[in-house]
């Protein structure tokens, strides 16, 4: 049994997304996870990481997200860290287009996609105060 | 740095072709927004995205085209989708979004729809 990982800190800036999709990216090539499923992967983190920095910090870009990667066997596990608000809405079901097309909504579908790709979602709000969630993905590789 | 990038087009004036390129995320959406809020304000509601050269959508990339959609549609114009590699598509059809949108290979056959629309009225 094999158990790897890596981890990134980074500040809480919309600019930081670009290089949490290429940690994840990386991470996964190197390991020869199946390409499409690494862009799916990485599509589930910058959604998380999306919704962190925008709800969590509400743009302030002073705070921190720790993500932690590793891969057992065919298991990859995502640990996301940081210290903001705690998630308020935890609504995942699926999205119906028509109403958004109505309400003129333009957000909220990160949820549902993270739910959709990844075989585990779960989330902890921890007594030290951070918003703790972990996604598992079952990967095949190349 | 060239994360994301945009360039238009018009067609007879009245349509206009938006190449998107890059990596369009939460950090770059609003750049889109802002191009599509200008053509709203100079009234220019037929609109062609041309995906071709773009590598990554997220759902704040998503966001951008269905903030506006309804006041485009009511002025007679629309957004119409051409040329998704497929990993861009696929994030638009996990939202269901090809309920809603035209989605084109070719991007004659998108100028040639609006033109249609243009002499039924």
């Amino acid at each position: 049994m094999q158990n790897d990982s890596e981890q990134l800190s980074i500040k809480s800036s919309l600019e930081s997304l670009k290089i949490i999709r290429e940690f994840i990216s990386e991470f996964c090539i190197k390991r020869n996870i199946k390409k499409s499923s690494i862009d799916k992967i990485v599509l589930a983190v910058d959604e998380a990481c999306s919704n962190i920095i925008k709800h969590a910090y509400q743009l302030d870009e002073s705070g921190i997200i720790n993500i932690k990667l590793s891969l057992e066997d065919s298991t990859l596990k995502i640990e996301i860290e940081d210290y903001g608000q705690p998630f308020k809405n935890s609504n995942v079901n699926e999205p119906n287009i028509n109403d958004y097309y109505k309400e003129h909504k333009k957000g909220g579908w990160g949820l549902y996609l993270i739910k959709k790709i990844m075989n585990f979602v779960s989330y902890d709000r921890t007594n030290d105060g951070k918003n703790y969630l972990v996604l598992i993905k079952n990967v095949e590789f190349e | 740095m060239t994360e994301f990038n945009i360039s238009k087009e018009f067609v007879d004036n009245d349509i206009v072709i938006i190449k998107v390129s890059g990596f369009l995320d939460a950090h770059t959406a609003p750049k889109l927004e802002d191009e599509i809020s200008q053509l709203l304000d100079d009234k220019k509601y037929k609109i062609i995205i041309d995906f071709s050269s773009l590598n990554y959508i997220s759902s704040a990339g998503l966001g951008v085209f269905m903030a506006n959609i309804e006041i485009i549609r009511s002025n007679g114009g629309d957004i119409k989708f051409y040329n998704l590699p497929d990993k861009v598509f696929e994030v638009f059809d996990m939202l269901g979004f090809p309920m809603l949108y035209e989605f084109y290979k070719d991007l004659n056959l998108a100028i040639e729809k609006f033109k249609e629309q243009s002499n039924a009225e």
